[in-house]
Order: C-alpha cells, then sequence, then structure tokens
C-alpha cells in the first residue's frame, strides 16, 4: 500500500490538535468506571455517524438543534436519523427558541438536561462522526456535554471540509480560496435537498463525505 | 424527516400523512456507475425512487444488443414490482452514478394496505394509467378559459320577428319553416313580446284557443335582456335567476338577437358545436375557410377537457369530411356526383388525422364517365383543399395527379397488377388504398372496388407476409435515450410507435376482410373476428392513443411557435414526429415505456404470424 493510500485513509483521525488528544485522554480517565466508558472504546465497525449542529447563543444557556444521521458503506439511513433541539421554553429568551427552531426545522425541543445528552451520545456511540467544519460546529455541543456528562465527544472526527479542500488542492493546487458548503457541495455534484434544515445538512455531509472517498478510491 | 419531491404520481394517491410517513421512512443510497442494483431472482428488498443518475433495466436472457428493456431517470420508481411479485424479474444496473431513496419493503405494503388506490397503481395495465393522466390533464383546463370569456354575441341566434297581430297558424307554420322555438313579436307602441312552442300549445290544447287568434294574447312582455357584449357566463346566471330558457340582446333598443338556454349550455360543454355549425352554414368558400381555420382551436379545447383521443378523433374525422364533402359540393357540378366518388386516404382515410396536415385523396370513377373537364376541375377542387388549409400531399397523392383518377375497372386493374408486382412502390400502394375512405359522390363505387381488393389480397399468404414486412422496417426504440447521439433529438414515435400498429393493424385486417378504416375500429373487429383477445387490443389502442397524442402536443406547439418563426413545413412536421424525452414527466415517460413494448410485442406476434423471423 503506497503511503499516499494510507495516509488518505487515515488522514481524517489525525486531524485533531494535540488538545483535543489530551483532553479526550483525560476525559477517558475520568470516565473509566461510568456507563460512558464504552464510547471511549476504539470503533471496529463500517459505519459513521453525519452530525450537523447549529447553535444560537442566548443569555442564559445557547439553542442548539443536533442532526445524526448514520451511514455505511453505500447508504445514508435517514430513516433512522436522531434530530433533536436543546433548550429550555421557561428560559426568557423563548422567542430566540422559537426562531431557532423554526429556521433549523429540527425534531423535538427537549431541555438540555443529562438524559436528554446521554440519548444522543448513545446515538452516536463510537462511530466516527463526519460534519462540514466540524470541530467549530460542535463546540457548543461539546461545552454542554463537559458541563452536563464531563466529557466532550469522544469520537473520532473527519471533517469533510478539510476533506473538500484537501482534494480540492490536489487537483488545482493553485486554488486557495475557502468555499462555503453549498460550493463543496457544486463543487463535487453531490444533489442536495433541504438544505437549510440541520437533517438536510446533516446528509449532504454524508453525501459528500461518500463522494470524496469515492473519487479518492478512484485517484489511488 | 427527508424533503423529497412527491407531487408525482403515485405519491399524489396517498395524503399528507401516507407522505410523511414515507419521508420519514426512507433512506439514501449511493451506487456507481455498472453497479448492480437489483439481481435477476433476488428478492425486492426496496422501492427505488431515483433522486439523481439513471438506470437501465436490463434481461439477461437476452442478446446485449436487445437485453436493455428499460430506462429510468431521476424521478422514476422502480423496484416496486419486484417487491409484489416477491423477486426481481429483471436486472438493474446504474448507467451513471446514481443517487436513490430507498422505501423499504415494510413501509412500502404498510402504504399499499392502506391505500388501496396506491396499491393498485402498481398493479394496473397501461389502460388504467392512461386514464389516471388524463384526469390528471382535465384538472388543468387551462384552455378553460377561453370559454369564460366568450360573450353573448359569439352565441346568439338572429331574432324571428313578427306583428303581434299575427294567428298562431301562421306563426306555427314560421316556426317550423325557420326551426326554432320560439318567436318575437312587436305590438304597435313597439314593446316586445316571446311567445314559445309550449305557449302555442298551451293555448291551443289547454285553452282552446282557435288557430286563427292573434299571438299578443298569449305572448310574454316582461321579457330578459342583455347586450351582445355581456359575457355569456353572464347570461347563464341571468337565466338561472329568473327561471327562463331565453333572453333578448338588446344593442341601445335595437334587437339584436335571442340566446338560448342550450346554445348558451353547448357552447359552453364544447366548441365544436359551433365549428360544425358553421361548417354546416358556410355557403361559400369563405365562411368554409373561416370555419376550417378555427379547428386547431377546436383540438386544443377538447384535449385541455380531458376528451379521450379516440373521441377527438372521431369527431374531428367527421368535421373534416364534411369540409371536404362541401368543397366537393362548390366545385364539382351536381350530376357528376352520382358517377364518382371522391376517397380520401392515409391518416385522413382511417379518420385519424387530427390536424391538417397533408391532403392525401383519389377520386373513383363510374365505368363510362363522360366529364370533359375532368382534370380542370380536380384541380380546382386540390386549390380549394388548400385555400381550406389542408397543404398539398409531398407524394403528390392527390385528385389533380391524374394517376389517382380512374374508373372502377381502371382501379380494379391496377390493383391486380400492384398485387401481382408485389415491389416497394405497389405494396405503398395498395395499404394507402386500404385505407380509403369516400367523403363525397357516391360510395358504391369504393366498395366496390374494395371488395377487389380483398378479393385479390386476403387469402394471398405470400402477399401479406410481403405486406406485413413494412411494420417491422423501423425499429422501436426500447431504450428512451441510451441509442441517441444526442437526447435533444428526441425518439421518433411515428416510425417507432404509430406505423408498426396502424400497419400491423392494416395487414390483420385485410387478411380477414375488414372494411372499417380507422385503426381503432379495426382492432374491435378484430378482436369480434377473434383475430386478437380483448385485453391485447386494447393495450395497441391505448398505445396508438397516446402516441398520437404525444405527437399531436408537439404539433400544436409547433403550430404555435410556427406562426412567428418561418420554418418550412417539412422541418416542422419532422419535429413534430420526435418526442424529446426528458421533457415528459415521470408518468408520461412511464406510460411511454410500457407503451413501446407493447409494440414490440406486436411485432413479435406479426412476425409469427406471417413468418418473416428470415425476412
Amino acid at each position: 500500500m503506497s503511503g499516499m493510500r494510507l495516509l488518505d485513509r487515515h488522514v481524517t483521525l489525525f486531524s485533531g490538535s494535540l488538545r483535543t488528544l489530551l483532553r479526550r485522554e483525560s476525559d477517558r480517565r475520568r470516565c473509566a468506571d461510568s456507563p460512558y466508558a464504552w464510547l471511549f472504546q476504539p470503533y471496529m465497525g463500517e459505519e459513521l455517524v453525519a452530525l450537523a449542529c447549529t447553535a444560537t447563543p442566548t443569555q442564559s444557556s445557547p439553542v442548539i438543534s443536533v442532526a445524526a444521521v448514520v451511514l455505511s458503506h453505500q447508504q445514508v439511513h435517514t430513516s433512522r436519523a436522531f434530530v433533536i433541539t436543546l433548550g429550555s421554553a421557561k428560559q426568557p429568551e423563548s422567542a430566540t427558541l422559537r426562531r431557532h427552531h423554526l429556521l433549523c426545522e429540527a425534531g423535538e425541543i427537549l431541555p438540555p438536561n443529562s438524559d436528554n445528552l446521554s440519548a444522543l451520545v448513545e446515538f452516536i456511540g463510537n462511530r466516527p462522526i463526519v460534519g462540514w467544519q466540524l470541530e467549530r460546529r460542535i463546540g457548543a455541543l461539546n461545552a454542554l456535554l463537559s458541563k452536563r456528562l464531563n466529557f466532550a465527544l469522544p469520537n473520532a472526527q473527519v471533517d469533510v471540509a478539510k476533506l473538500h479542500q484537501r482534494q480540492l488542492r490536489r487537483l488545482h493546487p493553485e486554488v486557495e480560496a475557502p468555499s462555503s458548503f453549498a460550493q463543496a457541495l457544486a463543487c463535487w455534484q453531490v444533489p442536495v435537498t433541504g438544505m437549510q434544515s440541520v437533517l438536510g445538512e446533516a446528509t449532504a455531509s454524508a453525501l459528500l463525505y461518500m463522494r470524496l472517498q469515492r473519487i479518492m478510491a478512484q485517484a489511488a | 424527516m427527508v424533503d423529497v419531491d412527491l407531487s408525482q404520481l403515485p405519491f399524489t394517491l396517498l395524503d399528507d400523512e401516507g407522505r410523511d410517513h414515507i419521508r420519514r421512512g426512507i433512506d439514501l443510497a449511493y451506487f456507481d456507475r455498472d453497479e448492480i442494483i437489483l439481481e435477476t431472482g433476488q428478492a425486492g428488498e426496496f422501492v427505488y425512487l431515483i433522486h439523481k443518475g439513471e438506470v437501465a433495466e436490463i434481461d439477461p436472457t437476452l442478446p446485449s444488443s436487445t437485453a436493455r428493456i428499460g430506462h429510468y431517470t431521476a424521478g422514476d420508481l422502480f423496484g416496486a414490482i419486484s417487491i409484489l411479485n416477491g423477486k426481481s424479474r429483471y436486472r438493474f444496473k446504474a448507467e451513471q452514478e446514481c443517487l436513490c431513496y430507498l422505501m423499504p419493503k415494510a413501509l412500502f405494503q404498510q402504504l399499499c394496505r392502506h391505500y388501496p388506490d396506491f396499491s393498485s397503481f402498481f398493479r394496473q395495465s397501461l389502460t388504467h394509467k392512461a386514464r389516471l393522466m388524463t384526469e390528471k390533464r382535465a384538472e388543468g383546463g387551462v384552455t378553460m378559459a377561453g370559454f369564460m370569456l366568450a360573450k353573448v354575441s359569439e352565441c346568439m341566434r338572429a331574432p324571428l320577428l313578427m306583428a303581434a297581430t299575427t294567428d298562431i297558424a301562421s306563426a306555427v307554420k314560421q316556426l317550423n319553416e325557420s326551426h326554432a322555438d320560439s318567436l318575437l313579436v312587436s305590438t304597435q307602441d313597439d314593446t316586445l313580446g316571446m311567445v314559445t312552442k309550449t305557449d302555442l300549445l298551451n293555448a291551443l290544447v289547454l285553452k282552446g284557443s282557435a288557430v286563427t287568434s292573434s299571438v299578443d294574447k298569449i305572448a310574454h312582455f316582461n321579457l330578459v335582456t342583455v347586450a351582445p357584449d355581456q359575457y355569456l357566463f353572464e347570461v347563464l346566471v341571468l337565466m338561472t335567476r329568473h327561471k327562463v330558457a331565453r333572453v333578448v340582446v338588446m344593442e341601445q333598443n335595437v334587437l339584436k338577437g335571442v340566446v338560448e338556454l342550450t346554445d348558451v349550455l353547448s357552447y359552453f360543454s364544447s366548441r365544436s358545436y359551433v365549428v360544425s355549425l358553421q361548417i354546416e352554414q358556410a355557403t361559400n368558400l369563405e365562411a368554409l375557410s373561416a370555419a376550417s381555420q378555427r379547428t386547431p382551436e377546436l383540438v386544443k379545447a377538447l384535449m385541455a377537457q380531458g376528451v379521450k383521443l379516440r373521441f377527438a378523433m372521431d369527431l374531428l374525422a367527421a368535421l373534416n369530411g364534411r369540409i371536404i364533402s362541401k368543397a366537393w359540393e362548390f366545385t364539382v357540378d351536381k350530376r357528376y356526383h352520382e358517377q364518382s366518388c371522391m376517397m380520401v386516404m392515409g391518416s385522413e382515410g382511417r379518420g385519424e388525422q387530427i390536424l391538417k396536415t397533408d391532403q392525401d385523396n383519389g377520386l373513383i370513377l363510374a365505368d363510362e364517365t363522360q366529364w370533359p373537364d375532368l382534370a380542370s376541375h380536380m384541380q380546382t377542387l386540390t386549390d380549394t383543399l388548400i385555400q381550406l388549409g389542408y397543404p398539398p400531399c409531398p407524394g403528390n397523392i392527390m385528385v389533380s395527379n391524374p394517376e389517382w383518377v380512374a374508373t372502377v375497372s381502371q382501379w380494379k386493374g391496377n390493383i391486380a397488377k400492384w398485387a401481382r408486382e408485389r415491389d416497394g412502390d405497389s405494396l405503398m400502394k395498395l395499404a394507402i388504398m386500404l385505407d380509403a375512405h369516400g367523403v363525397a359522390g357516391n360510395p358504391s363505387l369504393l366498395e366496390s372496388v374494395r371488395d377487389e381488393l380483398f378479393e385479390r389480397c386476403s387469402g394471398d399468404e405470400l402477399l401479406l407476409s410481403y405486406f406485413a414486412r413494412t411494420a417491422l422496417r423501423f425499429s422501436t426504440p426500447l431504450t428512451l435515450f441510451g441509442s441517441l447521439k444526442k437526447p435533444q433529438h428526441g425518439i421518433d414515435i411515428k416510425k417507432g410507435g404509430i406505423f408498426p400498429i396502424v400497419h400491423g393493424v392494416r395487414t390483420m385486417a385485410l387478411e380477414r376482410r375488414i372494411k372499417a378504416t380507422s385503426t381503432f375500429d379495426r382492432l374491435d373487429a378484430l378482436v369480434t373476428d377473434g383475430r386478437l383477445d380483448r385485453r391485447f387490443a386494447d393495450d395497441l389502442g391505448e398505445a396508438l392513443a397516446l402516441f398520437s397524442e404525444l405527437r399531436l402536443k408537439q404539433q400544436l406547439s409547433t403550430l404555435e411557435t410556427s406562426a412567428d418563426a418561418k420554418e418550412t413545413n417539412a422541418q416542422s412536421s419532422r419535429r413534430a414526429n420526435r418526442v424529446v424525452v426528458q421533457n415528459l414527466s415521470s408518468l408520461e415517460r412511464d406510460l411511454l415505456r410500457e407503451a413501446m413494448h407493447i409494440v414490440k410485442d406486436f411485432k413479435q406476434r406479426l412476425s409469427h404470424r406471417y413468418h418473416l423471423e428470415y425476412s
């Protein structure tokens, strides 16, 4: 196996910074005896979880919509998608919550307590997560998780934005312009539906990931 | 919930709840180029709805050139039949990279249980699907606006005015003479009254009035009046409100006419009434020409109302027949009418020409006819028809061509000669003669020629085989996109679809001595005869109707565009035969696909029956 191909396959796993690595390690030690310990186990299966996350900051705690959808080699299991909006209706900024919910067209509104959060992390499991500009998008979610469950998402992360940039650079070394998600989708001819909703965004990033994997496999 | 477009059939057969179920229950799948999505004999697990890409349906038992039997593209649905049958009959392969929505088997079956319409959609034959489409089109009804904007002046009758002192007897006489059922009476101080047939009957029978009494005793003087530029639907409202069946049209206190309820209703139900009326009333060429120009408008209206193409064809054939026969009456002297028969041939003879595409006609003379200026008369007739909007025939099959004017015995001789020679030209002429339909003059002349034709040809197996072979001349495109260099060129439905059906049915009709000339009537007769089973004949008829309809749509749209762009007739007619598959809706594509398969099936039957396998 050529070095390039090896790198293609594992590049995604090295994408985190040293800080996230260290944080993950300390999280793992802290949770070693909790029911969440299995989330820190390495994943051996074929599936990934595409994650999209939109947060609207408010004065108390931010309103967060999350969509997680499982993808395997060929399929995107949109029928089993996990979509929720975390935010409490009692907080003073309920108008913000309503506006956010309408904009993101995202699932049920649930209070951001540990039950709902653990349902989310258990859905994701220890599968690698895929998303567009993942680190930035899940920042708010990670902060909430650290607050409630004492750990941030420990999963391996694949940032399709980075994959896209990398692949683009490989084809056109002189191109430097950072592209938006919509531009990236158009660039690789991935058909999109309902990009404005969080689930639409998660599905689109899953499709883009599959597409890029395929292109990389062809190039190798 | 996935954002997927479910506004097409069959999903429109579900309600919102059902569609939500689908949105919640479907997955997305990505298939690589040349990947097999569903293998022959594999159990169907999903219904596939293509979001992007193209999929080929392949019958692996066939040689590779003919193996591709279907083609699906964005918006199309496949795999449902595999679920209903338990396993897939054919192989489905991605032609390009494909993105499909997958509806799981369980969800599909659940929907089928809850929505009988949805379920039967997948089990139905072409006939049913075509009906669904007609219903859908009727809902559109854009052209209906034209009817709603009709004015009173377009629908009124000339008034029948009499003095109030007239007696009942002469009023009845006048009514009978002018085929009316009401008349207006004016008194000396110029007030208007109306007398209807019912009034007269009541007066005579119930009141016992004498026939000599004057009509002003029984006339109604409180009349509803309208202006000529009012909308017709207003009149309808007025009639309903006042419970009357007739209104008087007045313009600045001057009597203009009468509008009757029956006229309004016929006007709204179909404009054919007016066109046919205009044709009947035409007393000169100009009036006839004006009526003749209006037929495309009538066709559009009929299509918008969702009239079945077969009936539209019948109506137009009748109207065209009347126009030609009128033209004949105007140009040919009455003394020749008994000794000659004008026949129309080709699509017009079969009654399948909806728009006037060309004139194919000929003349049969009785033996020993003396007609000195025959040639010049026939030239005038052809010119008249051109003036009426029938373009000249490119093959010069017209009465102005002496080759298509002959006496009965000459025709019989020709037929014998053609049947003997059996070359391409003769076979074509036989085919043309077979479709001949008498429109003017003495139809018994054509009958005797046709009898001769059956006598010579029906029993001749060899001739029939030669004759039938032409039906296989053009290949029927089964893959709707694959074989074309450029998809925007479209597929030729005249050659690929219409011609094989028409010619095949014509051959069978010749064999069974069926005198009907329209393909639909021939199919019916063949069923009665036992040569075809009812179901297959229906499917063939429906396929033909579908092809004709698609072609008609093209023709109508070319008719609109060619008004601005100067284009030669040949160009536009060639374009009218091409259907660009990408422009059709997915249901129409589905229908087209099925219809093409029926044609293929029919061709196989033909080659089996007439032994064309080795030709």
